[in-house]
């Protein structure tokens, strides 16, 4: 099939967060302050959806304590939810997670990524050695822990995503997603375990869509082929993208403020936050302008 | 005496678990540890050259520079002795006892609490009824890397009664005694603290150096259970002429983020 | 980091006894210069385990070195023709060395399980095939669901021998056609590898030094079979080797070529390496009409827009594919079982598993992951060979005669009695209808139908059947086969529809298949 034959696979940011409805299991990827979807999230956060399950990671972070805090979560499958040194712990999620009103399926990062495989692998479970001896199986009914041959196992079984999103460097049109060529802690992560283990659609959000021959003379900076693509320059923010721009942490340190202080009862400063950056806005062009392209690109690495 | 337990001299926890690490191993920790990494490179420059860090999915053989803050767009000039594993979950090596690559060698990690038997918990502390009251971040990458490398090192920079606990309300990574429970065997091999290095003796922390800065009564003081205490303590080496001269050769120009919580 | 040693070296350090991993796939990249020296060595009493790939098995087997045996398929497509392993074959046959054969994801299962310290794994779907009975597969109770599961034991071998195209200095390999490669490197105790050159640095590679225990630069190391990207299938020397290995005389084939040491081996076979153009001819009888109505019915089974996909000796099929998307299926998303997702089918070739499908293709897949694409339900449609079909829909790859002393031994199953439970439409290729292929009941049930698949339909030179209410049924009689030569042909009452002819290839399709095999390769294949 030639270039022109092969159907383009563009989306615009609403259309793909219409794809989201309620109840569903919406896969994220992220890794520390790298690559949240962020625009997307906002996006899906302004249609109101309720009941999702996240299974985000390998870490997870803003991306999925903003989707807690605006009440979108019924559950998270992640390793765990943090902001690094900014907050050891994620505010909206701390205090979802301690009213009752989230609930937490328990793992850490290798669980996370065996029940992942056992998706993949369309078998019914997967056995782990990681895991026993801890808390996990007490808090986590899903892992059974079991004795195979004298050998002490966790059963993890498979968790399948609806639907995943992802933020990348670029993308072609036909969907084959690339990652700047510097890329100091990894050039993958989760994104294809996520990709693999997914029931439906992979979306991900790009700084930019570059020209197919662009893709193929550097082929080795392809991660995923077949996604479908949404250009959203600064798409991440909060967070940084992977060799071309470093995270916000000043916007991270203010949404922690305000989450943290929701937490400890006073809701104005997270509402506004709310307002201010996600329900306040229709387009993400309309967050590019609230922030500031003059605190944007700062952010930029050189050479990027 | 500072009130926080932060030790007068900053360089000296790195100084300790640099100590610590062997040639020829692989050593993985948490990102954003830059404590642990300043320790990784001296180690490195001083008795363990072939000292291999895994650092988020890098595996790094040496630097010719210090710890380039993933933040930063300096990129290492060490280009030519980094591997990168090829996707996240590579990290699943940890659990191949027969390979040859293995994830890592040592793991050096910390928790919300830490308990006499060497368990760590980053999952939650629990209230009055027994219930989860503080919601903690997660495990991370904490429970099959910690139960399934070859040596785990406890690392925490303050040492408190309110962390070091008798026993922790849940458990990331096992220590001593649910090791021997689930059939494993082993377990940590030290705990590296703001007052005091431990190891464990049947099970048990027992102290084994106290800092310079520091007194046994003060980790007694700190230890909200009976720590082993041998009949003479040594005090821990502060850092040495080589050390300190590895430490200002790595030291990375420039602002660094606010001093916070290093490790784990 | 790895050592620099020698071939000599390298194979001396293996003990006698090990179990042996042999990386490489279907005469694509066979260690052979370390199997090679193996044999000129004589390690006794090896236990061999592999991905198809049965020549190095066959040299081993055939001289005398091989104590056990665990293969998935023995079948190889060359020049000549189709051939199962010789020697293997008549070891099997006459009961001289211990072997197992298994579907090749219970392979797959068993690496996986190694290389993540595990026991065993879950490999579910194919309870219904002879294998699990024979074998004795273990099941394990679910203790989720309760239910008893087939479980793959973990396969850990402790060396695995790799010959890659390129190493660099601290032992990095780069593989351009990996196969099963990496997962036989993560399940084995060490590895012993060779490289076909050495480069300077490899950014990313295909298997990291940290796994390569020894490493030795081997130029034509995989000779006589291919190595992608620097020479294919040795026109020449296979058939040397294959005439001499049916005779029984690999023993003749080890003292006149490997006796004498790897140098001296070279000389005697440089002139034999083909460059990367060769391999692209076949021999064998031609039924043009024939096979053109086969390749037309297979490529009439694809829908527009279907994920299709084809296993090993499969190039017929293959063709049929070709032929779909040239014609009324251009959306069609063809996997091919080297790892290459929609491979420029420009033209037809005699194997279904030539590396160069590689090149230019849209996607890659691992090898292992075809198995796992299947499994999630994702393959739409499969074609699958068979020595025989019976009336249920059942298909044997395995043996004639009995499965522990048969009287003839068939290559086996490769991936089909893993794939076939889970994929939509079930195509099976029956170049020759006759009473010997469609029998009332298979000597062996390699793969039987299963509940999940929505149709299965078994093409033949003579007819087209499908399996309805459990029994194949004539669909369509081809033009000029009258319905008592069909009844005569077939083993077992055949009943249907006696009136539908099948329709003839239409302009279209002759033009097309006139386009894509302008040579007429088809003709000698089936």
């Amino acid at each position: 099939m030639s270039d022109a034959e092969r159907a383009e696979r563009v989306l615009g940011l609403l259309e793909a967060a219409s794809l989201v409805h309620d109840d569903m299991v919406v896969g994220l990827s992220g890794f520390s302050y790298q690559n949240p979807p962020m625009a997307l999230v906002r996006a899906i956060i302004r249609r109101r959806v309720k009941g999702l399950t996240i299974v985000s990671g390998p870490t997870s972070g803003i991306e999925t304590d903003l989707l807690i805090g605006s009440g979108a979560v019924r559950r998270v499958v992640t390793a765990g939810v943090a902001f690094e040194r900014v907050a050891a712990i994620a505010p909206a999620f701390r205090l979802a997670a301690e009213r009752g009103t989230l609930e937490v399926w328990e793992c850490d990062e290798c669980i996370w990524h065996v029940a992942l495989k056992a998706a993949a692998w369309g078998v019914p479970y997967l056995l782990w050695r990681g895991g026993v001896g801890s808390s996990l199986p007490e808090l986590n009914p899903d892992l059974a822990e079991i004795d195979v041959e004298g050998v002490r196992c966790l059963r993890v079984p498979p968790v399948r995503p609806d639907i995943v999103f992802l933020h990348a460097a670029e993308a072609d049109a036909y969907g084959n997603v690339r990652v700047a060529p510097e890329a100091y802690l990894g050039r993958f992560f989760a994104e294809r375990s996520l990709a693999l283990a997914c029931r439906g659609p992979v979306i991900v959000s790009v700084e930019r869509i570059v020209p197919n021959e662009e893709v193929l003379e550097s082929p080795e900076r392809t991660i995923l082929k077949g996604a479908l693509v949404v250009e959203v320059p600064w798409g991440a923010h909060p967070g940084g993208v992977s060799g071309r721009t470093v995270p916000d942490l000043d916007h991270y340190r203010e949404y922690a403020a305000a989450a943290e202080a929701r937490r400890k009862g006073d809701p104005v400063a997270y509402q506004r936050y709310l307002e201010r950056h996600v329900y306040g806005l229709e387009q993400h062009e309309d967050y590019v302008r609230t922030i500031g392209i003059e605190r944007l690109e700062p952010l930029r690495m050189a050479g990027a | 005496m500072s009130v926080s337990g932060d030790p007068p001299d900053p360089r000296l926890l790195a100084c300790v678990v640099a100590r610590e690490l062997r040639d020829g191993e692989v050593v993985a920790f948490g990102l954003h540890a830059e404590n642990l990494l300043r320790a990784a490179y001296v180690a490195q420059r001083l008795h363990a050259p072939n000292l291999v860090i895994r650092h988020g999915l890098r595996a790094e053989r040496s630097a010719e520079i210090g710890p380039a803050a993933w933040t930063d767009d300096r990129a290492s000039l060490s280009r030519g002795r980094v591997e990168y594993f090829e996707a996240h979950d590579a990290i699943l090596d940890v659990a191949n006892p027969g390979s040859p690559q293995r994830f890592c060698d040592v793991f050096v990690v910390g928790g919300m609490q830490i308990d006499r038997e060497g368990s760590t918990n980053l999952i939650g502390i629990k209230g009055p009824d027994g219930r989860m009251a503080v919601r903690g971040p997660g495990s991370i990458g904490t429970t099959s890397i910690g139960t399934l490398a070859r040596h785990v090192i406890l690392f925490s920079p303050e040492h408190s009664a309110r962390r070091f606990v008798e026993r922790v309300d849940y458990v990331s990574v096992p220590g001593w005694r649910r090791r021997a429970a689930a059939g494993l065997g082993g377990g940590p091999a030290l705990c590296v603290t703001s007052l005091a290095v431990m190891d464990f003796e049947e099970g048990r922390m027992r102290l084994r150096s106290v800092h310079p800065h520091a007194s046994v009564e003060e980790v007694h003081g700190r230890t909200g259970f009976e720590l082993l205490v041998p009949p003479r303590v040594p005090v821990t080496e502060p850092p040495t002429r080589a050390e300190i001269e590895a430490l200002e050769a790595i030291a990375p120009p420039g602002p660094r983020e606010s001093a916070g919580e290093d490790g784990a | 980091m790895s050592a620099w040693t020698t071939l000599e070296s390298a194979v001396a350090s293996i003990p006698d006894g090990a179990l042996l991993g042999l990386g490489g796939f279907q005469l694509n990249r066979a260690p052979m210069a370390l199997v090679m020296e193996i044999a000129r060595q004589g390690k006794r009493r090896l236990r061999v385990v592999s991905v198809p790939n049965a020549l190095p098995l066959d040299l081993l087997t055939g001289a005398g070195l091989v104590a056990e045996a665990e293969f998935g398929f023995l079948g190889f497509q060359y020049e000549g023709g189709f051939v199962v392993a010789p020697n293997v074959r008549r070891a099997v046959e006459r009961g001289t060395i211990a072997w197992k054969e298994r579907d090749v994801y219970e392979i797959v299962q068993g690496l996986r399980a190694a290389a993540h310290g595990l026991p065993f794994l879950p490999a579910p779907g194919a309870e219904g095939s002879g294998y699990a009975r024979v074998n004795r597969t273990p099941t394990v109770k679910d203790p989720g669901t309760g239910e008893e599961i087939l479980v793959a034991t973990a396969i850990r071998p402790e060396v695995t021998l790799l010959h890659a195209q390129e190493a660099d200095r601290e032992g990095n390999l780069a593989i351009a056609d990996p196969y099963a490669d990496d997962l036989l490197a993560r399940a084995s105790g060490r590895v012993i590898a060779t490289a076909e050159r050495i480069v300077e640095r490899i950014e990313r590679p295909t298997i990291p030094a940290g796994r390569v225990a020894t490493l030795t630069e081997a130029p034509l190391g995989a000779f006589p079979t291919s190595c992608h990207g620097h020479y294919g299938w040795s026109k020449a020397h296979l058939p040397t080797y294959l005439a001499l290995a049916s005779e029984g005389r690999t023993g003749d084939y080890v003292d006149r070529y490997l006796r004498a040491g790897r140098p001296a081996f070279l000389a005697a076979v440089a002139r034999e390496a083909d460059g990367p153009e060769a391999g692209r001819e076949t021999s064998g009888p031609e039924r043009p009409a024939a096979v053109d109505r086969l390749v037309v019915g297979m490529a009439r089974a694809i829908d527009d827009g279907d994920v299709v996909t084809t296993g090993v000796a499969s190039a017929l099929p293959m063709l049929a594919v070709a032929l779909a998307k040239a014609t009324h299926a251009p959306r069609a998303i063809y996997i091919n079982c080297v790892g290459a997702v929609d491979p420029p089918l420009a033209a037809a070739a005699w194997s279904s598993v030539d590396p160069r499908l590689l090149d230019g293709c849209r996607d890659r897949v691992a090898l292992p992951e075809l198995f796992d694409i299947a499994r999630q339900g994702r393959i739409d449609l499969m074609y699958f060979g068979a020595a025989q079909a019976d009336a249920e829909g059942c298909l044997n790859l395995t043996c004639i005669g009995d499965y522990a002393r048969p009287k003839v031994k068939l290559p086996g199953p490769a991936g089909s009695s893993a794939m076939r439970p889970f994929v939509r439409k079930v195509v099976v290729l029956l170049p020759r209808h006759s009473t010997k292929t469609l029998v009332p009941r298979v000597d062996f049930a390699t793969s039987v139908p299963s509940r999940r698949n929505e149709a299965t339909i078994v093409v033949t030179d003579l007819a087209i059947l499908r399996l309805q209410g459990g029994r194949l049924r004539l669909v369509s009689r081809h033009p000029g086969i009258a319905t008592e030569t069909l009844g005569a042909a077939t083993g077992f009452r055949l009943e249907g529809d006696l009136e539908t002819t099948t329709a003839e290839p239409t302009d279209a399709e002759r033009e097309a298949l006139r386009r894509l095999d302008p040579g007429g390769i088809r003709h000698r294949l089936a």
